[in-house]
Formats: structure tokens, sequence, C-alpha cells
């Protein structure tokens, strides 16, 4: 079961469009879910993931429309597996590891899956796992100094662990990394 | 009997057939004995049908000692297979390197190409997969699912001209399930420590027949050699369908059969047409030909038909009869026979929903020997039945939905009762006919048919015959039978003609008695005495030639002239002369009738 996680693509406001490579590797019929940590910002970008699979979760984002009613939290089993999917900028100080790992205790999820932090990570603390794809089209950050590096995720959910895959597009070159997260047995 | 050694020859013989795994490694299998299993129901009790299925399915030969080699060879072929067609990306075999093993990597060599090529294949068999027989509960395991779906993948990578098809889990389910429960049984016997009069080889081989681990290769083999039998009805039509502008109102039973399901629907409809012309005319007036609701049927061999563990004794008798598709025919044509009580009086939806809900089977034994008689009528008697499904039912234990439509017709009973008489030609039927009819026309043309004493004579005797006619033995009980019939009909004429001469004679004593009132003069009197000893002497006669000629000295007297006033004894006497008794009597070595044999008369 593959579920990919994208978010911040603020488009049309920073970016104009999602690079070309991702768009190739972007295909329908192959990941069940979509994931969205939010700031789409249009409704085009909405029905493009629709494209992509017709299971399609989005939180808001704190440049999403308001109007569109996205929730702030959600959570989505899939598998063994609950994933929690949140913005982030709720979560104050932003980025902060501990406020995010009381979000997920009180979420009671196994991933977590946060954006607002413009980079790809994933991570496990305590039995609990946190990814964010960071931003798609490498839209810019008001708190980052650096340019921002585009990049998406995507589970692998199995019986029993979590296969991650990031993708990142370093210098117009693909980039994938993978990470596993196993349950841990209680 | 058949050869059978080992401690295990006295609770193992014919008249108890039972089979169990003890006795299935020390008997010296067969054939015959196997088509006996299959055939008697004993099967059903049996923890090796699964067995029995396999040696019927050229799975596992005949020979005992074989059978390690064998399986292992096709336990490995399957791994082979699985390994081939069902493609894990996490596999070791591939490169772990992320960069050319991910998801979305567009580069050739990625496994993930293949796993997702497969996944549509997938999806559909596991959706038809979670389906499967949803009121056993052993089909809800995620475990068996995950296995069907691989069985079913695999033979339809192996078998790309048929691909899968919604229909072959239903194949598959069955065998799953037998299987697996031969599995639990042998478990069970282990631990009870039946298997302790089995030396060590025998009980090897037992357990390497009986192991759990490979259930699934076990499975996907015998699957695989049933669907060699019925994959023919799985196929799509090679070539185009007719073009449409062709005959726009043309109906799907008229188009040229484009596969090999539908013509084999064709030749069903016709075999429906020679055993039960009545019922095929009434669906082929309603419109209702067998492509209409026999696709489900042909293709899961009746599974949704029948209840499961009557579904399983049908396939012991269908693997017992390969090549299975004459017999299947057969079973296709008795279920429609069974339900002819119902399905006559029905309109077009009526119909329908028995077709499609098929009423289920009270006796199955009986159902299975009506399909198996008209295999081979010859061979095995129509079994004797009266109604034999419950026709208010489903399958499923609904009510049926023409329950509530149907009330008026249930006591409305249908005239012509299901034909007792094969249109398949039978010696017997042909020749029961015949002597019905012969001894129909002879008592109408030897006995008087006025006399009211004769023709009530008359009635039983045909009753008899017409009941001897429903139950048709063997050949030898024919003749038997046949041979009755005709002393029967031969003692009716004469007791007839017996009737008409005491008839004769009572009235001539009336006349007798009347001249007698009248006065007495002495030659009166005499002559009245000679007439009276006349009458006697008439009464006495005793075999038919004599009376004949009695008779017509009878009628030359002329005092008996006011006998022959009555117009009917006029006719009798006139057909008399010309009826053959005596020939039939010589034609048939039939007991001579002679004043020896019966004496009063």
């Amino acid at each position: 079961m593959l579920v990919l996680l994208i978010g911040d693509l603020h488009l049309p406001h920073r970016a104009h469009n999602l690079s070309a490579k991702f768009r190739k590797l972007l295909v329908p019929n192959k990941m069940q879910h979509v994931l969205c940590t939010g700031n789409l910002c249009t409704r085009e970008t909405f029905d493009y993931l629709r494209s992509l699979s017709s299971d399609v979760h989005v939180v808001r984002g704190d440049f999403d429309d308001d109007s569109l009613k996205y929730p702030d939290t959600k959570i989505v089993t899939v598998g063994q597996f609950r994933i929690g999917l949140c913005h982030g900028h709720q979560v104050i100080p932003w980025g902060d590891q501990r406020m995010l790992e009381l979000l997920a205790r009180q979420l009671d999820v196994d991933v977590l899956v946060t954006g607002n932090s413009y980079e790809c990570t994933a991570r496990e603390k305590a039995g609990r796992f946190y990814v964010d794809p960071g931003s798609a089209t490498g839209a810019f950050s008001v708190v980052k100094d650096d340019p921002v590096v585009p990049s998406f995720a995507l589970l692998d959910v199995q019986a029993d662990s979590i296969v991650t895959y990031l993708y990142r597009l370093i210098d117009d070159n693909v980039k994938v990394d993978r990470v596993v997260f196993k349950k841990p047995r209680i | 009997m058949l050869p059978v050694h080992g401690s295990a020859s006295n609770s193992f013989n014919a008249k108890d057939l039972c089979l169990d795994a003890v006795s299935l490694v020390k008997t010296k299998l067969s054939n015959e004995l196997l088509f006996k299993f299959c055939v008697s129901g004993s099967l059903r009790a049996s923890s090796c049908r699964s067995v029995v299925w396999r040696i019927l399915l050229r799975c596992l030969p005949y020979d005992q000692s074989e059978w390690e080699s064998v399986l292992l060879r096709n336990r490995q072929s399957y791994g082979g297979l699985k390994k081939k067609n069902i493609t894990d990306p996490h596999d070791e075999r591939f490169s772990q390197d992320p960069q050319l093993n991910n998801p979305l990597a567009p580069i050739e060599q990625n496994p993930w190409h293949k796993y997702f090529a497969d996944s549509d294949l997938r999806d559909i068999i596991s959706k038809d997969v979670s389906r499967t027989f949803p009121e056993i509960e052993f089909f809800q395991s995620a475990h068996i699912r995950k296995m069907m779906s691989d069985i079913l993948l695999i033979y339809a990578k192996e078998n790309s001209f048929v691909m899968y098809k919604q229909g072959m889990h239903e194949i598959l389910a069955p065998i799953m399930f037998v299987i697996f429960s031969d599995l639990e049984a042998f478990e069970h016997s282990l631990e009870r420590g039946e298997t302790s009069s089995l030396t060590s080889s025998e009980e090897r081989i037992l357990r390497f027949l009986f192991s759990k681990e490979y259930l699934e290769h076990d499975c996907y083999n015998v699957f695989s050699e049933l669907m060699l039998d019925i994959v023919k009805w799985y196929e799509d039509s090679g070539h185009s369908p007719v073009p449409r502008n062709e005959n726009p109102y043309m109906r799907l039973q008229d188009a040229a059969p484009t596969s090999r399901l539908m013509s084999d629907l064709n030749s069903i409809g016709k075999l429906l047409e020679e055993i039960d012309p009545t019922l095929s005319r009434h669906l082929k007036s309603l419109d209702i030909p067998p492509q209409l609701y026999g696709i489900r049927w042909l293709r899961l061999l009746f599974g949704r038909e029948l209840p499961l563990n009557d579904l399983l004794y049908l396939w012991d008798v269908l693997l017992a009869d390969r090549p299975m598709a004459p017999l299947v025919q057969c079973i296709f044509v008795s279920m429609l026979v069974q339900i002819r009580h119902l399905l006559l009086p029905s309109d077009y939806g009526g119909c329908l929903q028995y077709l499609m809900r098929y009423p289920p089977i009270a006796d199955m034994d009986s159902f299975v020997q009506l399909a198996r008689h008209y295999r081979n009528p010859k061979k095995i008697a129509r079994p004797n039945m009266g109604e034999n499904n419950f026709s208010h039912l489903t399958v499923a234990g609904k009510n049926h939905p023409n329950l509530e439509t149907r009330g008026h017709l249930l006591r409305r009973n249908v005239e012509d009762s299901p034909p007792t008489v094969l249109a398949r030609p039978v010696g017997n039927a042909s020749v029961f006919a015949k002597v019905k009819n012969t001894i129909r026309d002879r008592s109408n043309s030897a006995s008087v048919p006025s006399t009211p004493l004769s023709s009530r004579r008359n009635k039983p005797n045909l009753k008899v015959s017409t009941k001897e006619v429903v139950v048709p033995k063997s050949d030898a009980w024919g003749k038997e039978i046949q041979l009755m019939e005709e002393q029967v009909s031969c003692l009716q004429t004469r007791l007839n003609e017996r009737d008409l001469v005491c008839s004769e004679a009572a009235r001539a004593i009336e006349n007798c008695a009347r001249d007698l009132s009248k006065g007495l003069a002495p030659e009166k009197a005499e002559s009245l005495a000679i007439r009276l000893r006349e009458i006697s002497r008439t009464l006495t006669m005793s075999s038919v030639s004599e009376h004949n000629g009695e008779g017509l000295q009878i009628s030359a007297n002329p005092l008996v002239m006011t006998i022959e006033r009555g117009r009917e004894v006029k006719t009798a006497q006139d057909v008399r002369p010309e009826e053959p008794p005596k020939v039939l009597r010589a034609n048939n070595e039939m007991i001579q009738f002679n004043k020896n044999t019966f004496p009063q008369m």
C-alpha cells in the first residue's frame, strides 16, 4: 500500500508549477492514498492530487482559504498504522520536536506527518514515526535563509513496517533516500 | 472382491465403504474402487476425499510408494512458479539501492514495474476472493484469502489465454476446503494415535501427504488439473462477435455460438428437448434458453446452486466420470427436470427466479442417480422420486422470491407427470408400450363390451398393467412381465365368454319357466325337459372350442331364438369366430388351458 505525502506547494503564489521531474514520477494508479499537509492554495492543485489517487486527505495550511473548511488535523488508518496529519503552523514554537511528540501522543498515532518546516525529514522517536515531506515545489520559507529543496515522501505501508522513500530534487536530479520504521511490539 | 492386503482388510470391504488415512495407505487403490467410493457417497464421511480427488485428477499415482516423489516434484514446481510470478519488490533478490529500487523510479529494471502491472489483476481477484462463500467462516480468514489470491494470480499468469475470470475462485474454494479439512482430520487422528498400526514408511508417506505448509502448493496442483476440464467454458470467443447490423432482432440463442461455452449450452438445450419435450417447449415459448442462466451453472460446476456439502458429493461423482462434460450436461438437464413441476406453471419471471435461485435439492442421492441415469439410461435405473426441492427456500436459506406469487400454483397439480418412459431409447419402454396396446385392443375385440360384468372386470386388469410400466426393471424382468400380461389377457377373454354363456343360459331358463307356468301338456313337458337338459349341458362345458360349437348349436335350436333377439349377443357371436386366442396361445409358450388344468370350468 503506497501513500504519497506532499504539501506546502504554494501554487501559484510562491511557485509557478511542480517541477517536470516530479510530475514525471507522480503518475496515477500507483498510490492508494494521498495525504497533503496543506498550503495547496488553489482548487486546481487539489484537482491535480485527485488525479493521482481517488483518496486524498488535506489538512489546512496557514495560506489555505478558510472557506475550503479543511480540518486542522486528520487521522487516516492505513493497514495496521494510524497516520496523523497536521500542517504544523498551529504547533508553537514551529517545528519544535517535543511539541510534535506531544501532538502525536494527543492524536494517538503511530506516524505523524507534518509540514511547515520546508525540509524533508523522517525520524523515529519513542516508537513513533515523524515524517515531514517538505515543500514539493521548493517554495520559499519565511523563516529559512537557505534555498528550499523541492521534496515529497512516499510511504510503503506493509504488515508490520513502513518503508519511507524521500524524494529530493537536487541540481535537477531526483535523489531517493529510504528510511524503514518497524512497528514496535507492545 | 478387490485385492486387499494388510491388517486393514477386515475393517475395509465393499460393504461399509469408509476410507480414512490408515486404510488409504494400506489399500491397493484402483479406478473401480475409487469410482465406487465416489458414487456411493461414502466420501462424505471420509477424511481422504482430497486424496481421492487428487488421484482421480491424476495429481497422484495409484501406487502409494510413488506419492512422495510426485508430491515433491509438484510442490517444487509450484514454488518455482510462485517465485516467478509473484513479484515482491522487498525481496532480497533485487537491488536494495533506493535510487534504483523505489516505487516511482522510471528505470527499466525496477521490480516495482511488474508489481504495478499485476496490481489491477490482484485487485480484481481479491475482490472476488473476499466474496467467496460468505456464510462459511473458513473463507473469512486473511491467511486463506491470501493463499487463494496467490493461487489464482499464478494461474492467471501461467495461463494467459484465459487470464482470471470471475468464477474461478468458486472452483478453487471447495478444493481448498476439502484439502484443508483433510489436513485437520489427519492431525486429529495423529493425536488420537490411530496411526500406530502403520509401519514407519507408511506413516512417513502420510505425514508428507498431509503437510500443512504445502496446502497452497497442493491446492494449486489440484486446481490447475481440474481447470483443464472446464477451462473451455472460461475462454473468450476467439473472434469478434457477429456484426450487429446483420439482424438487429436476433436473440441470444439464435446467434451462431462463438465460444465453447455457448455451443455446449446449445447442445444442452437439445438434450433437454430430447429428454423432456414438454419442459423444453415451455421454456422456449417463454424465451428462456440455457444461455440465460446456464453460464454460471457450468462455470462454477453448480457451485452456487447447491450447499457446499452436497456440492462436494456432486463433484465426487463428476470427478469419477472424467471427462466431465457429458455428465455435466446430464446434471444440468436433470436439475431442470427436477423442478419442472415448478417451472411449468410459472411465467417468465417465475421461471427465471427458479433458475437463478435454484431451490435446494432435498434428496441429493436420488438427484445424482437421476443425472447418472440420463448419462447412462441402460445401466442405471431412474430413481422413483416425487418433488425433491424445497421450493420455498433459496440455497442461502432465505425465503424464495417466488413464494408470495406462487400461492395458488402450489395447489394446482401439473397434469402430466414427469416423463416416466424415456425419450432416450430404452428397450423396455417400447416393449411395454406395445404390450399395453395389444392388451387394450384384444380386450376390446375379444370381450363383449356391452356386458357390464366383463367391462368391470377389465378395468383392474388394465390398471395393473400400467403400474408395471411405471417401474421398468431389467430386461429379464421385462420378458417375464410381458408373458404374464399376455396370459392374463387370455384368461380375461375366456372369463368374458363364460359370462356370456351364463347370461344366455339364464334367459333360456327364464323362458322355460314362463312356458311351464302357461300349462302342462305332456308333450310340452317333454320338450321343456329336453331344453333344460341342453342348457345344463351348455353350462357345464369348459373349453372354448367346444363352447363355440355349442353356441352355434344353441342358436340353431328354434327354441332359443328368443335369446338371439338381444342384439349385443348377436354381435358377440359374430365377433367370436374371428378372434385369435388360440393362435396367441400357440405363439407364446403359455400354460395350456384345458379341462384338466381347470376342471371347475
